[in-house]
């Protein structure tokens, strides 16, 4: 075996170059994974840390109409006595809104005390102990603008800030039940919520996964409502009581994760295009070794020894590959970090991505490396030497099964995220499985075509060799696509984004944080003779049917519901919601929920681009139905042409935000393009890759047809010709990846439009099949395999004929 | 009458690793219109090398040779290598003892080959009655990879004659085939060329194929120099 080895070692050796192309096939690919799994660490550590400390340790929140302090204690006594109930907290909650100097405070009360201790320390909520939560001390979100340390002066009483957190929440003091209960003038018996902590017989496989995968949860379906007696199946207390997971009242963290779980799956593309690579080269070493690997065999050396020594060759690039990769990686993600946050408010967060560089991402890496080596090795062994000249029986199987994925992946909504990726999976393994026939096809209708000499031997030796090129013509294929896919996506989402600026935006000026100004501002406007309209508004975190959404008021006459699509003024009682709130409850236009003081009637939906919470919209006199009163704190603003309002009023009010119509597109814009800067990155990382296999694909052909070559030439084929052969043959490898990749990038753009934007987001994107995205990918395809094809070939033939 | 190729004094050496090996040293060979010229010698004497030579397919190191073609006499020992192709495209024929055919052109295609090179699409005819003489013309439709060794030989033969080439140069023709098909493919090439006026060069081993030449030309064994 030893000798078996060395002599793999030193066919290497003779083989520099194409070894050197899949170090850096397999390095960008685990580059691309090391670089998603850093970015991803990054964010999940922020989102945890971003927790709104009522939730930390929780997995479900109660809620029942008819739930108040007695029914909790029953059911707290319950939970008591059965001994090996899965419940390990019980949390009252409660919940309210309080007028604070100019803001709206949201109140939430916890009994701090019903939280599970920690080990040795005693109970502790968000790094402050309880002890010192129960006493005239509160944590606050950081957009109250209050510090550490500070005096909150609340509803008569004095607070002390123990803490400032980034919950999530908006302006938000957090405090015991009791303070609270005070706070909002609350009987003392109301209870909001129930928080649960639930044992979960998966939490050891989720917490393992999520370190592997970082946000993977978030492709997966989401998890249920529940019934109570699921869970403590005793429940006389809260017959009929829903359990919903805690996720869901954080839409924003799962919309974040969402985004990590698109990431992830698009940071795994290049690795399996370098699994293409890799399978191909394989094949191409095999060949160059076969007689000597024949030989061996005949010398009675086994397959399976003949296996183990091949194999041995790409544990070593894996390794060598893996280890650049992690470097390429951890440079990637700090790029990507600063390449996002480009222009942003808060600086890049680059060398935190360095800091989380653990054994988890090593792991990772070493896996994605070496697995893709063997993986793609083993597979090149087994086509060329399983000993069986007759493909599978089972093949014809494969299609229809790739098929009945695709259809229940993007049928069945239940599957997710994850049935959404999956049906672009097996388009893309149904498509490259089809690249082989479709060169037979070829084989077959090439001789009727009417080319010039060099054109035929072009293309009939693209079509004529589907064993060298095959492989690596479906990667490219595969890159292509998915940037066409992408790039579709992307450009119409920004199409639509843009569009639902133009809709939105209709006035001239937008000023908001105005509501201790508002009177005075607003006098002041009404003053101005270049001011045609002022539209106040206001927004409220409120609850709609028990899920936290945002609420937008104004007057919502004909012209405001026209800036949301429908057609009519919101009278009393009607709402417009938005499109992922819409799904999230599944509710449509005809539909009743039910708000904290009532129930409003949904007429109709609007997308809601970017909007991580689900957003409601009413008409002023419709808020007292979410259990407030109207408090207006942004302002639009309609001026004349050439006003100088907009300078005159931050020079009178400088604690008034303004901003323009043109400031607020342009930063969406920029916002929208930053977004989609990784996105970008990862795909055009998965084409280099593709690129590196189709130039060893073509240095291989070239190598096996170096015989014709010569031929040619002692037939007269000038150097120019020859050369105009390499670039029309590169052509015709180009062209025949860009005729499957259309449309399979299309099925892509239409499956991440239409399934995975709503199950991941919420909002339905519709597809525009702009020139931009449907030229450029196949066309950026075309020039790589042309610029691969214009490459020179490495001189490794006679080293492979060496070793054979 | 003036020879179609004239060789003299041609040397080529190459540089083996271990020394330099002197494979021609001061030739000199003439070859007339419709004349058939037998190259033989011992294995790595120098026959492959003289034809490559001649074809332009690798330089030439001392001596000078000549092509007398319609437009005049070629100095091929100063042409430079995309010049020598052209003369070797317009002028010249070849077959291969393995590898004649391109595998990826049909048989009417390989035939044609030449006369697209040229853009010489007069001799369309002539080079398809050929193949048809040649017992070819059921098989114009198919790859070279479903025909059998001697039918290639003589698809390569079509297909040096084509463009009606002044000069022939077979490189053991024969080498690859049993002994009915070698006689079988020499008389066919031997006929054709004459039948074409065209000069030929053939190296062989065979001498039963150097008897039906019209002359022999014995090379000698290589010499080792040192480096």
């Amino acid at each position: 075996m030893r000798l078996l080895v060395v002599s793999q070692l030193r066919f290497l050796r003779q083989a520099p170059w194409s070894a050197a192309t899949v170090v850096l096939g397999v390095a960008l690919g685990v580059a691309s994974v090391v670089a998603v799994h850093l970015i991803s660490v990054q964010v999940q550590r922020s989102l945890d840390e971003a927790t709104p400390p009522h939730l930390g340790g929780l997995t479900h929140v109660i809620e029942h109409p008819g739930l108040n302090a007695e029914r909790y204690f029953q059911l707290r006594e319950q939970w008591r006595r059965e001994a090996d109930s899965p419940v390990t907290a019980l949390v009252p909650l409660i919940e309210g809104h309080l007028a604070l100097e100019a803001q709206r405070l949201l109140v939430v009360g916890a009994d701090w005390l019903a939280f599970p201790a920690q080990a040795g320390r005693g109970p502790v909520v968000a790094r402050v102990p309880v002890e010192v939560l129960v006493g005239e001390a509160v944590l606050v979100d950081a957009e109250t603008g209050y510090a550490e340390g500070e005096s909150l002066r609340l509803g008569g009483r004095t607070f002390t800030v123990a803490g400032v957190r980034d919950t999530g929440l908006g302006p938000a003091v957090l405090a015991d039940i009791a303070a609270a209960h005070a706070l909002l003038g609350r009987p003392p018996d109301t209870v909001s919520r129930v928080g649960a902590a639930v044992t979960d017989p998966w939490a050891w496989w989720r917490h393992w996964i999520d370190r592997l995968m970082p946000g993977f949860a978030a492709g997966l379906p989401r998890p249920p409502v529940r019934p109570l007696a699921e869970l403590m199946p005793a429940t006389a207390a809260l017959a009929n009581a829903l359990a919903k997971p805690v996720t869901a009242e954080r839409p924003s963290a799962e919309f974040a994760r969402s985004v990590l779980f698109n990431l992830g799956a698009l940071g795994t593309l290049a690795l399996l295009v370098a699994w293409f690579l890799i399978h191909q080269m394989g094949v191409i070493w095999l060949r160059r070794q076969h007689l000597l690997l024949s030989r061996l065999h005949v010398m009675g050396v086994s397959r399976a020894g003949l296996r183990r020594a091949f194999l041995s060759l790409f544990v070593i690039l894996g390794t060598v590959a893996t280890a650049a990769g992690v470097a390429a990686g951890v440079a990637l993600a700090a790029a990507l970090v600063r390449l996002s946050s480009e222009g942003a408010a808060t600086p890049p967060a680059a060398p935190a991505v360095v800091a989380h560089v653990d054994v988890w991402v090593l792991l990772k890496a070493l896996a994605s490396g070496l697995g893709v080596c063997l993986l793609g090795g083993y597979g090149a062994f087994q086509r060329e030497w399983s000993g069986r000249s007759e493909p599978s029986r089972w093949r014809w199987l494969a299609l229809p099964a790739l098929a009945g994925l695709v259809a229940l992946g993007i049928g069945w909504e239940g599957s997710g995220v994850l049935g959404g990726f999956l049906a672009i999976f097996a388009m893309s393994v149904g498509t490259a499985a089809l690249v082989t026939p479709a060169l037979a096809a070829l084989r077959r209708a090439v001789p009727r075509l009417r080319l010039g000499l060099l054109g035929r031997l072009a293309l009939r030796e693209v079509v004529w060799y589907p064993r060298v090129l095959s492989v690596a013509l479906a990667a490219l294929t595969l890159a292509v696509a998915t940037a066409v896919g992408i790039g579709l996506m992307v450009e119409s989402f920004r199409l639509d984004f843009a569009r639902m600026l133009e809709s939105r935006l209709d006035g001239d000026l937008y000023v908001s944080d105005v509501a201790g100004a508002l009177p005075a501002l607003t006098s002041w406007l009404r003053a101005q003779p270049a001011v045609t309209g002022i539209r106040p508004s206001g927004r409220a975190r409120v609850r709609l049917q028990g899920e936290p959404v945002e609420l937008g008021y104004a007057r919502f006459d004909a012209a405001e519901s026209a800036r949301y699509g429908y057609t009519r003024p919101l009278a009393a009682g009607e709402a417009l919601i938005s499109e992922r709130l819409a799904r999230s409850l599944d509710v449509q236009p005809g539909d009743t929920v039910a708000a904290a003081q009532g129930s409003v009637a949904v007429v109709g939906t609007f997308p809601g681009f970017g909007d991580a919470l689900g957003r409601v919209l009413v008409d002023a006199g419709t808020v007292p139905r979410f259990g407030l009163t109207p408090r207006f704190d942004r302002l639009t603003v309609d001026l004349e042409a050439g006003s100088a309002v907009a300078a005159e009023m931050a020079r009178r009010f400088p604690d008034v935000q303004v901003e323009s119509r043109s400031e607020i597109r342009s930063r969406a814009l920029e916002i929208f393009d930053r977004t989609f800067a990784i996105t970008r990155a990862l795909t055009l990382l998965a084409l280099a890759v593709a690129v590196v296999g189709i130039y060893n694909a073509q240095s291989a052909l070239k190598l096996q047809q170096a015989g014709t070559r010569r031929l040619l030439h002692a037939q007269g084929l000038s150097a120019g010709e020859a050369r105009g052969l390499a670039l029309l043959h590169a052509a015709a490898v180009g062209g025949v990846a860009v005729a499957l990749a259309l449309p399979l990038g299309l099925a892509m753009a239409w499956t991440l439009c239409q399934v995975i934007n709503p199950r991941s987001f919420g909002w339905t994107v519709g597809l525009h099949l702009t020139w931009q995205a449907w030229l450029v990918p196949p066309l950026s395809g075309l020039a790589a395999a042309l610029a691969a094809g214009a490459l020179p070939a490495p001189r490794e033939r006679e080293a492979g004929h060496e070793a054979a | 009458m003036s020879p179609v190729l004239e060789v003299r004094g041609v040397t080529k050496a190459f540089a083996d690793g271990t020394g330099v090996r002197r494979v021609l040293a001061g030739l000199d060979l003439d070859l007339h219109a419709g004349e058939v010229v037998a190259l033989r010698g011992p294995s790595g004497s120098g026959k492959t090398t003289l034809l490559n030579l001649v074809a332009g397919l690798i330089p030439l190191d001392g001596g000078t040779m000549r092509l007398r073609v319609a437009e005049g006499v070629l100095d091929l020992h100063a042409m430079d290598p995309a010049a020598l192709t052209r003369v070797r495209r317009a002028h010249m024929g070849y077959v291969f003892q393995f590898f004649n055919l391109v595998p990826t052109l049909t048989v009417r295609e390989n035939v044609l080959l030449p006369l697209e090179l040229n853009r010489r699409w007069e001799l369309r005819a002539r080079a398809l009655e050929r193949l048809e003489a040649l017992g070819l013309g059921d098989r114009a439709d198919a790859f070279p990879d479903v025909l059998s060794g001697g039918e290639r030989q003589r698809v390569a033969i079509a297909r040096a004659l084509a463009h009606a080439p002044a000069l022939v140069l077979a490189d053991e023709p024969t080498g690859n085939l049993d002994a009915d098909n070698a006689g079988r493919v020499a008389h066919l090439l031997w006929q054709q060329v004459r039948e074409s006026g065209s000069a030929l060069l053939v190296a062989t081993h065979d001498p039963e194929i150097a008897a039906r030449a019209d002359r022999t030309v014995e090379i000698g064994g290589a010499a080792r120099e040192a480096p």
